[in-house]
């Protein structure tokens, strides 16, 4: 692993407008191994529709685990993975959750994708987790996030699909 | 910017994200109902493989297909036009399962007369002895006491404070009413 990275947050767009929720990518020049957006945008397009479809049916608060789902675990409370199979393989999405804005919208949810898994069994590998969980632990990839989703200022409507927000 | 949703793009991709939420209540009622994806394949006369592909990838539904999937597990079928004040398609789709969910929650009006009964479940309505206000899921009755004058708040269900006021419609004109006698 690469000993000095650094991190982006890029929002995804396009998506359903979700009151409290909004997804997007974690990258980082120097780690290969956060691939989630770069696998993503290499997805065929029917492939990557049937992704954005799981995107939006989580932003909407929707509930179907085979689509995506959490864990109880304490450990690994904030980790978040979406699913989806291609050429009878299990494609997961892994990524963390985190409310980047506890101040003045304390319950907007971001689910940041951090890493891409191709397997052959619904069996989670735990360093995969780790991995997400670490991530979201780290101070520079909270710090990439709240650039991203920066505290609202006085006067300023919220909206978190917006994509202008990024630029300030 | 403002940036309209991917379902914008072109009327296949809205298909498309109709067809997904189409089969994402098929796939909720197969985890919940008595039939198998075995069973369910059977009655279809397709394999559970090919289940498995079109709860996997949609594509585009047909409404020969649609039906003919819905009916086998014992659903029928809608198809809704709804204006929700988003004409660029910003917001994107609202999901076939919210206006289930909707539906389910008004006791499941079979007529246009209940339905348009309940079109006054926004509004506040007034009975004689208490205040109904709307909720996020059911209403508030706020009730005055009549021996220590003190006001008490009750959350109650839809369902509920149908059945205690009969007819919302007529509270909530009632209501209106006497608004406007007093100047409100």
């Amino acid at each position: 692993m690469p000993q000095n990275r650094t991190f982006e947050v890029t929002r995804i767009g396009r998506l359903q407008r979700g009151k409290d929720r909004s997804l997007a990518f974690l990258t980082s020049r120097e780690d290969l191994a956060i691939d989630a957006q770069s696998v993503y945008q290499g997805l065929l397009p029917e492939k990557q529709q049937l992704v954005r479809d799981r995107f939006d049916y989580w932003l909407q608060r929707g509930v179907h685990d085979p689509y995506f789902h959490g864990w109880n675990d304490p450990d690994y409370r904030n980790c978040f993975v979406f699913k989806w199979k291609e050429n009878r393989q299990h494609q997961r999405l892994y990524g963390f959750l985190i409310h980047p804005c506890p101040e003045t919208s304390p319950r907007l949810e971001v689910c940041i994708l951090v890493s891409h898994a191709q397997k052959n069994t619904e069996y989670t590998d735990p360093a995969e987790l780790n991995g997400a969980r670490a991530l979201g632990n780290r101070i520079d990839v909270v710090r990439a996030v709240k650039k991203t989703y920066p505290e609202r200022r006085k006067g300023q409507n919220y909206d978190p699909n917006t994509l202008d927000r990024r630029q300030r | 910017m403002t940036q309209t949703h991917w379902t914008e793009d072109s009327v296949d991709d809205f298909v498309h994200r109709l067809s997904f939420d189409f089969v994402t209540q098929l796939a909720k009622r197969l985890e919940t109902g008595p039939l198998s994806r075995v069973e369910f394949a059977a009655i279809l006369g397709l394999t559970k493989g090919r289940i498995s592909q079109i709860f996997n990838s949609p594509g585009n539904l047909t409404l020969k297909k649609a039906i003919a999937y819905a009916r086998a597990l014992g659903m029928k079928v809608s198809l809704v036009a709804y204006d929700d004040d988003d004409p660029d398609n910003l917001n994107g789709p609202i999901s076939s399962e919210i206006f289930s969910i909707c539906w389910k929650k008004a006791g499941s009006p079979a007529d246009f007369q209940t339905a348009r009964n309940l079109s006054s479940l926004t509004d506040t309505a007034t009975t004689n002895d208490n205040v109904i206000l709307p909720e996020r899921k059911g209403f508030i009755v706020a009730t005055r006491s009549a021996k220590s004058g003190n006001q008490r708040s009750l959350y109650l269900d839809t369902n509920v404070v149908l059945q205690m006021t009969g007819d919302m419609q007529a509270a909530t004109n009632e209501r209106q009413r006497q608004a406007l006698a007093v100047g409100e």
